[in-house]
């Protein structure tokens, strides 16, 4: 089974860009979920855990508009890759501008990734089909935080799974949680690169329960 | 797949001290074009066009297969990062081990994106594939 659903950050400040997205993102395969902010300020304030956001889990991966009120896109891209606790992070820039200089920009402050929001909506299922298969199921990602308050949860959950495991520190438990994820993450991808939606769906439906 | 509109072309760059995979990964390139420089030490030179790399072409993404608990070749990593001229650059990291340790460090030097190399080579020429068919047809590189 996954230790828990993929965490998804979504800087959005219209409604409805928020809900697409947050519709396509849940027709794909992989378990997650999403949370939305709707401001540069919030998004900060949500991967600081601070205020509101006391209890936020540490995204996996963050979906961030450049054109935001208060902090724009930018800042907030600075602000997480500037700061050693947050800029392992990974974060994906999407929006509708294709001015070169934001794209060159946001690749200068270390985004991982820059996608122009396609308007037309086949287009952009199409893209958010492709960010679940490139950054969820093929890329490894630093997928659990260093951050104690955010671990204990799945230290718990791991432990009872596999009554053997005796880690004996808390990076050692992150370390295990880990590798199970990359196990099932990876068994997925071998599935999904050989193209077998059928045998992938059944994989997962094992492995849940 | 060949009814697809085709991909953009596009330099791509491969460090890699692997004949088989440099083959492999040339395979699965389409009409992109490829460089590759074999040792960590020849990376930089070739990005800024030093010496016998004089003239080279600028990539528009980079495959690096590091060994990222070797700190020589985090040091290549980081030290591309760090340029103010070759940082925005995308780098997707093929590495043989996905330890916790190792994609941490090579997400904090500021990879773009790292990925476990698969053992089997039809496996791994799929994996390029559905990589630079991520990064060449849906992301937008900085293009200069």
């Amino acid at each position: 089974m996954f230790d828990r659903p993929f965490e998804i950050l979504l800087v959005e400040d219209s409604p409805a860009d928020a809900r697409l997205a947050h519709d396509a993102l849940l027709e794909g395969n992989i378990p997650k979920r999403i949370s939305i902010v709707t401001d540069g300020a919030r998004a900060i304030d949500f991967v600081r855990r601070r205020g509101e956001y006391r209890d936020a889990p540490r995204p996996d991966l963050i979906l961030l508009d450049l054109n935001l009120p208060k902090r724009d896109g930018l800042e907030v891209l600075r602000t997480i890759k500037s700061d050693p606790n947050l800029r392992s992070i990974t974060v994906i820039v999407l929006t509708t501008s294709q001015l070169p200089n934001d794209v060159r920009m946001a690749y200068d402050l270390s985004a991982n990734c820059y996608i122009v929001k396609p308007v037309e909506l086949d287009q952009f299922y199409a893209v958010i089909r492709g960010i679940e298969e490139f950054w969820m199921s093929l890329a490894s990602l630093p997928t659990l935080g260093k951050d104690p308050a955010m671990g204990a949860g799945a230290n718990g959950e791991v432990e009872k799974q596999e009554p053997g495991n005796k880690s004996g520190s808390a990076s050692a438990s992150f370390r295990h949680a880990h590798r199970l994820r990359v196990r099932v993450r990876r068994r997925a991808r071998v599935a999904m690169v050989k193209g077998a939606a059928k045998q992938r769906d059944r994989m997962r439906r094992s492995i849940q329960t | 797949m060949k009814a697809e509109a085709p991909s953009i072309a596009a330099e791509i760059l491969l460090l890699s001290e692997h004949a088989e995979e440099v083959q492999l990964v040339r395979h699965a390139l389409e009409n992109n074009n490829l460089n590759v420089v074999a040792a960590c030490r020849d990376v930089l030179p070739y990005l800024r066009g030093a010496g016998a790399y004089s003239g080279a072409a600028r990539p528009d993404l980079i495959l690096l297969d590091l060994d990222v608990s070797n700190p020589d070749d985090c040091d290549t990593l980081a030290e591309i990062k760090r340029d103010p001229e070759l940082k925005r650059i995308p780098i997707v990291v093929l590495a043989s081990d996905d330890s916790y340790e190792g994609v941490t460090r090579a997400y904090d030097l500021h990879a773009n994106a790292y990925i476990l190399k698969p053992a089997d080579p039809e496996e791994f020429v799929r994996v390029i594939r559905a990589t630079l068919s991520f990064w060449l047809k849906l992301a937008r590189l900085p293009r200069e």
